[in-house]
């Protein structure tokens, strides 16, 4: 996956799109280690409140590095319990666009995602938002850098279009 | 909604007897109860609007709320802070939605009328058309009854009956001061805040953020998660103390311990830069970690301010503002943020997805739902009620695990709410 056409072969669309496709797959079939992989070793994964602050000095939502996302992910399967029961999440993408990078090497890709999620409930379903599928609507914007002939993510911003809005238990991975 | 208690007063939904202490499930659950509320406990108090450093320049505001009253949070042409009701003389139009701004008048966008920026009245349109003398009533915007300042908190009161601010804290001032001794100078910046919602009752909040019980069950995941990455040894056996006080308010007292490893040294220096301002003895007071709640909607946390929204009996939005402590060198400010915006420890994180709030706030929810249930009538917050030590009238202590300022808490609203 993410498999460049030789070292000269610039991103286009549909080179793109199959990037996008296959990560969201991975988040929806919970497979995330293997999703933590398709990071560089420094990338970023930020859902920020204000996009256009500083995230090391300013609060997100979420502005995790691999280390960070490594530590997220090791407490989903760990008794979370905002994540108990677990989300379970469809990812639309839609809108990709690739933008030309300053060399062949790295690319900014942009795209609108629309993220279905529900933690399924209870057996009685009393708790106000469980069983009740959200969906979250989100410009994204990825930057892409070729590593050893692979794409991988230097950096996945999801700007929420309720960002700044208070938000209920975004503990999943989006 | 629980059955009804038989009771003629809502002082009698929370029990205690030497040695047990209830408090009844339609307290969280009943919307009449909540109207009451915010009209015996929010509108009646002294409620924290907004920071100073908010609105630093004139002209500069905030939009906020006083329970469910929105007030504009301004500072006038005289440097002076203004609390005023955001809904125009004319017709109640709300004049405000952003969360913050400058302005050179308030204009209501309906028929034009404006106001200053300290909320009086600049001009009603159309003066012409009505009868001559009329309007002379309307001075401006409906004021707060009463603002106070205290270490850049803004507080508002829409009664006349409250006490001074100061007079209010009673002997919770004194933490309240060593908490923004934190910072050299006495003040704070805050910083944008993370904004949660949860489908719960405003009070799950406030009893726990002063719960020193919880942790070792609900976080239990977040600290066996730091542990296995050895950012540090998160040790669960603490020390410290609660402590309640008339009023309502409450603090849970304990060592700061759950420094990560890479951090230690700023903090290790941090201790010295404040035994060597304040002295040794008073220093050491200060670097103490304390989460003090000033009842009813404000509390101060590790190096941030948590501010409680409630909107109906079941939902409630928290704002958490980062600080940023001035007068103190910027790389221990630079620590104190980075242990608060990376998740590597137990003060880390948002409400709405870190690994240790976010799991608080799903408790919330899953309190209310269990509540919400009916015949499940009395919550029980007992723990150590039979050695709480008197240490004056207003003031007792217990252990750090003790449910007393949950109890502090619970006096005070069967007191206000008769």
């Amino acid at each position: 996956m993410g498999k460049a056409n030789g070292m000269t072969t610039p991103l286009d669309r549909s080179g793109a799109e199959d990037f996008l496709y296959a990560e969201a797959r991975l988040i929806d079939e919970d497979k995330l280690e293997q999703w933590l992989t398709l990071f560089a070793s420094d990338g970023i994964y930020w859902i920020p409140s204000d996009e256009n602050a500083n995230p090391v000095d300013e609060t997100s939502i979420i502005y995790d590095d691999t280390s960070q996302l490594e530590k997220r992910i090791y407490q989903l399967r760990n008794k979370h319990l905002a994540q108990d029961p677990r989300s379970r999440t469809i990812h639309f993408i839609s809108n990709v666009q690739v933008e030309a990078g300053t060399n062949a090497e790295e690319n900014i890709v942009r795209c609108n995602q629309i993220i279905h999620e529900m933690r399924p409930g209870d057996h009685q379903q009393l708790q106000p938002g469980l069983a009740v599928p959200r969906s979250f609507a989100a410009c994204c914007l990825y930057r892409l850098r070729r590593e050893n002939s692979e794409w991988r993510i230097a950096l996945k911003q999801v700007i929420l279009i309720n960002r700044d809005l208070p938000l209920q238990n975004i503990s999943f991975i989006l | 909604m629980s059955t009804p208690v038989q009771t003629s007063t809502y002082s009698g939904l929370v029990k205690e007897t030497a040695t047990d202490f209830s408090v009844h499930a339609s307290v969280y659950t009943d919307p009449a109860i909540f109207d009451a509320e915010m009209r015996n406990i929010f509108e009646r108090s002294w409620c924290y609007v907004a920071h100073e450093s908010e609105i630093e320049k004139p002209g500069d505001f905030r939009t906020s709320a006083v329970g469910r009253i929105p007030v504009i949070v301004s500072r006038g042409d005289d440097d002076k802070v203004y609390v005023n009701i955001n809904a125009c003389r004319h017709r109640g139009t709300v004049i405000c939605r952003e969360e913050r701004g400058n302005v050179r008048y308030f204009v209501c966008p309906y028929h034009g009328w404006s106001y200053h920026r300290d909320g009086s009245l600049n001009n009603i349109t159309d003066r012409d058309n009505f009868a001559e003398g009329w309007g002379t009533d309307i001075k401006g915007l409906v004021a707060a009854n009463r603002v106070e300042v205290y270490h850049g908190m803004i507080f508002a009161s829409f009664s006349d009956e409250v006490p001074a601010l100061e007079q209010s804290l009673g002997p919770l001032k004194k933490y309240v001061d060593f908490w923004f001794g934190h910072a050299l100078d006495g003040t704070v910046r805050v910083l944008k805040p993370w904004r949660a919602s949860y489908s719960g009752n405003w009070k799950l909040q406030l009893e726990n953020s002063t719960d020193g019980w919880h942790a070792r069950y609900v976080h239990i995941s977040a600290l066996k998660t730091l542990s296995h990455f050895g950012n540090y040894n998160p040790k669960v056996g603490w020390t410290g103390c609660t402590r309640g006080f008339s009023g309502g308010h409450g603090i849970l007292e304990r060592p700061r311990i759950d420094i990560p490893h890479d951090l230690q040294d700023e903090f290790d220096e941090y201790e010295r830069v404040l035994e060597k301002h304040y002295g040794k003895e008073q220093g050491k007071q200060m670097f103490v970690r304390r989460h003090i709640t000033l009842f009813p909607n404000l509390q101060l946390m590790e190096f941030k301010l948590r501010v409680i929204q409630p909107v109906s009996v079941n939902q409630t939005i928290v704002y958490e503002y980062p600080v940023e402590l001035t007068g103190t060198p910027d790389h221990i400010n630079k620590a104190i943020r980075t242990r608060l915006l990376k998740e590597v420890s137990i003060s880390s994180g948002s409400p709405v997805s870190g690994m240790v709030n976010a799991d608080d706030v799903e408790i919330f929810a899953r309190s209310q739902a269990g509540l919400t249930s009916g015949r499940m009538e009395w919550v029980r917050l007992a723990r150590g009620i039979h050695r709480e030590v008197a240490v004056s009238n207003n003031e007792r202590s217990g252990q750090d695990m003790d449910e007393l300022p949950q109890r502090a808490l619970y006096r005070e609203w069967a007191r206000r709410m008769g």
